[in-house]
Order: structure tokens, then sequence, then C-alpha cells
């Protein structure tokens, strides 16, 4: 399902028609996230779309697709992080519930790692099975019924006795250690392998950013080549165009200056000049003519 | 009359250089300020670039450094009691003590308690005699414990190294992102140095393109004055 979103532009890009007066401006990009449905989620192929405009020139044109670009670049790089994040959440959560440390817990608490008292409270509360717990009583007092048959109750039958009650206790307790082993093993192999994950993901997040910034900043020097172009282009057109016109003036200058030549060695002209005024004023007919032109 | 039709033909022909010479210099300012456009044009491409390629590579270094983090704070649990297990194994091993604490003191407790009964005389001489036999079992016992602290530490002690590992990765990569950072604003920087200098080439040769048309009027203009002057004088 598409969803719109309007972002406001740093700079207002104007409006023309065809006569090319502008109309009005454009303050906002509009931005519709078209997604695309697959069997693992939604992905978004973001659309930068813009309002109808007709651009003065094509500088402007070139300049309006830079910031669209760059948009359309960050809008992709977004959704490929998002959906990065996605696959490694898809890996964690497969693997989360076996991570518990739970048994470790325990483990180091028999163990004393954990301090004395949380050692004298696991101890205390070792889970011995009612099978376990009747196999001890019944080798107790089966020991004790020997000693009592053969009316030995002397040293050998004592010890005998604390042996199989440390024995017993010793027995509860590595038991237990037994138990926990597997489960601890396997919450360590879980939690390296989340770790790869979380180090994977960073690294692939990583990647994207940088690139975006690379990225963006060869879009923006990409983009100067055909305006700096441009721009040269105009200036050597303005420029020959101001020679071509000043040769065009100075051509009718010519022109206008024979044709006053003529005019001066005419016969109506000749016929109406005084040869007796002062030379100095065909000279100076000559420089009136001259900044006739120059004005 | 053939004075004032040389005067004229010497004003047209200075008109027209005049004219010829400052189309000259214009021509050379719309140069020297394309260039001069293109050129601010090229620094302002190159520092927003420049703001790209640091906004970007400090994202990817902050989620490198977190993952990192929460990478090896998933072996903390393993990794916290290696030494302290390491260290206890070892005092065992070397001592050749017993292991002591609630596990000494229970496996002792239950060898007392199996015989603290009505069936034996636990007074005096005998009493002695359970507290000595029941020091002596959990020194037996003893070896049992040692082992499953070894393996502890063990454990513990490749969770330590797997975590220093992924700090030092981490870190490494940190140090290649900041490398490439500084080669890519270097790149961008040096990559637009031909087309400025091409642009400042230009600018150059626009200007003196101008003062040259400049020098070429003052010439043409002396050259008809001096044509004016002899005719006249």
């Amino acid at each position: 399902m598409a969803t719109t979103r309007k972002f406001k532009l740093k700079n207002p890009i104007n409006k023309y028609d065809q006569a090319g007066n502008k109309t009005g401006q454009q303050t906002h990009w509009k931005f519709t996230n078209d997604s695309f449905s697959t069997g693992l989620g939604d992905v978004g192929f973001g659309n930068v779309k813009m309002g109808e405009w007709d651009p003065a020139s094509t500088d402007e044109l070139i300049k309006a697709r830079t910031p669209k670009a760059l948009r359309m670049l960050r809008e992709g790089n977004k959704e490929a992080r998002r959906l990065a994040k996605i696959a490694a959440q898809e890996q964690r959560d497969a693997l989360e519930p076996y991570a518990g440390t739970e048994a470790l817990d325990e483990q180091n608490a028999i163990l004393g790692l954990s301090g004395l008292a949380a050692q004298q409270s696991a101890i205390e509360n070792l889970p011995i099975s009612e099978a376990q717990q009747e196999a001890n009583r019944r080798q107790s007092a089966t020991q004790q019924r020997q000693a009592l048959a053969s009316g030995d109750i002397s040293g050998a039958s004592l010890l005998g006795q604390q042996q199989i009650g440390a024995q017993q206790q010793s027995a509860a307790i590595q038991g237990r250690l037994a138990e926990l082993e597997p489960l601890v093993a396997t919450a360590r192999s879980v939690r390296s392998a989340l770790s790869g994950i979380d180090e994977a993901e960073a690294s692939r997040l990583g990647q994207i950013w940088s690139g975006q910034g690379t990225q963006m900043s060869n879009l923006r020097m990409g983009s100067t080549a055909p305006l700096i172009e441009s721009i040269q282009n105009r200036a050597e057109l303005s420029g020959l165009q101001g020679i071509a016109s000043a040769n065009q003036r100075a051509n009718t200058a010519n022109q206008l200056g024979g044709l006053v030549n003529m005019g001066l060695q005419s016969n109506a002209f000749q016929s109406w000049w005084d040869p007796q005024s002062s030379a100095t004023s065909a000279l100076g007919a000559g420089f009136d003519v001259v900044n006739m032109f120059n004005s | 009359m053939g004075t004032a039709a040389a005067v004229v033909g010497a004003g047209s022909a200075i008109y027209g250089a005049k004219e010829g010479r400052d189309a000259q210099k214009d021509a050379a300012k719309d140069a020297e300020r394309g260039a001069m456009q293109s050129a601010k044009l090229l620094e302002e491409a190159g520092r927003k670039g420049q703001q790209n390629i640091l906004f970007g590579n400090r994202k990817a270094s902050e989620k490198i450094a977190s993952g990192a983090q929460s990478a090896a704070a998933r072996l903390d649990p393993f990794a916290a009691t290696a030494q302290d297990a390491y260290n206890r194994y070892k005092n065992m091993a070397m001592t050749g003590g017993n292991i002591g604490g609630a596990i000494g003191s229970a496996v002792q407790g239950a060898s007392k308690g199996a015989v603290n009964s009505r069936l034996f005389d636990t007074s005096g001489v005998t009493a002695g005699a359970i507290d000595t036999n029941a020091r002596q079992l959990e020194s037996a016992v003893s070896p049992m414990f040692r082992d499953s602290l070894l393996s502890s530490a063990q454990s513990g002690m490749a969770a330590t190294t797997d975590r220093a590992n992924i700090l030092s990765r981490g870190y490494d990569k940190l140090a290649d992102l900041a490398g490439a950072t500084g080669s890519q604003r270097a790149s961008l920087m040096v990559g637009s140095n031909p087309q400025l200098q091409r642009l400042s080439t230009g600018a150059e040769e626009a200007r003196l393109l101008g003062d040259v048309a400049g020098q070429n009027f003052n010439s043409q203009m002396l050259g008809q004055l001096s044509n004016l002057a002899g005719r006249y004088f």
C-alpha cells in the first residue's frame, strides 16, 4: 500500500508557463513509498514525485534533478538498512530461546564463583530426585543394619557410614554439575553465534552508511560537470554575440561615413560650401560626424 | 573636402575599433565571470560532498562500535568468572588444598550427619575421629571439584578470548573507516583540482585577452590620429 509524505524544500523551485512567465513556486517534495509485497514482507521501492512544472532553462532542470537524486539515494539506503536489521533480527529470534544463562548462574554458584552465600544456597537447594533420595536412604540403612547385625560399631563402621554420607553428598553435587554442563555449553555456543550476528549486522549497516556518504558526494560532483559546461558555453556565446554586434555597428559606421564623404564631395555641397571659411571648419565638420557616431 | 573626408574616415575607423575593443573586453569579462561562477559551483559541491562523507562515516562508526559492544556483551556471563575459576583451580592444584567453601562444608556435614544417630556414641574421642574422617573425606572428593573448576575456567577463558577478538575487530574496522574517510575526502578535493586549474587558466586568459584588446585599440587609434595629423599639417 502506498503512503505519501511531504518534505519541505530548502530552495523552492519556480514554476513557469509556456510563455516563460513565472506562475508560482513549488515548496515541497512529495514522496510516495511504493511497497512491494513479497513472501518475506513488504519492500519499499521509494518513488520520489514532483509536481508539474516547466523549467526556465536546462540549468534549472539539472539543478532540480540533483536533490531528487539525493533523496532517492537516501530513501533507498534507508530501506536497505531496515531490511538488514530485519534480517539480523530474524536470526536472533531463532536463537534467543536457547541463550539463557540460568544453568551457568547455578553452575557458578555451586562452584563458589558467585560468592559464599550463593554457594551455600545452591548446595542446600540441590534438586535430588525421589529415586536418588530413596537409594541413598537404603544405602545408609543397609550399612547400619550390617553394623548392627555384626555388632560392629567400631571405627570401621563409623568411617563406613561417614564415607557413605560424604559420597552421597559429593555425588549429588557432581551430578548436578554434570546435568548443568550441556546447558551451559549450549548457551555458550548460541551466544557466540549471536555475537557473530551482532557483528555482521553492525558491519552491514556501517557499509550502507559509509557507501551512502560516498555516493552522495559523487552525485554532487557529477552534477556539476554539465552545469559548468553550460556556464562556459553561455559565457562564450555571450562574448561572441557582443563581438558580432560590435562588428555590425562598425560596418554600419563605415557605410555611413562613406555616404557622408560622397555628400561632402558632391557638386551640391561644393556649391553650398564657402571656400573662404577657415580650414578648421572642415575638420570640425568631420569631427561632428565622428561625434555623431560615438554618441 | 579631402580633409573632411579623411576626418570622417578616421572617425568611423576609430569608432569601429572602439566598439570592437569594448565587445572584446565584455567577452573577456563574461568568460572570467563564468569561470568564477563555475569555480564557486565546484567549491560548493565539494564542500557538501565532504559533509556527506563525514556524516555517512560517522553513522557507520556509531553502528560498528555499538555492534562490537553488544556482541562482546553476549559473552560477558562466561568471561566474567574465568579468572576467579582459574585462580581457585591453580591454587588447589599447586597446594593440594581442599575444595573448601560450601562444598567442603556440605561434604563434611553429610559425613558427620550419617553417624549422628543413636547408633554411635559421638562424644569424646569418637567426635574427634568423626571430624578427622570428615576432613579426609572432603579431601578425597576435592579432585573431582577441582576438575569442575578447571572446566569452568577453560570455558571462561575461551569466552574472554572471543570477547577480546570481537572488540579488536571493532577497533580495526573503525581504523579502516577513519583511513577511508581521509582518503575519500582527499580524493574529493584533489579530484576537482584539474578542473579548478582549467577554470583559473581560462579566467586568466580572459583577463589577458581583455587587456590585449585595449592595447590594440590604443595602437589603432593613435595610428589613425597620426595619419590624420600628417594629412592635415
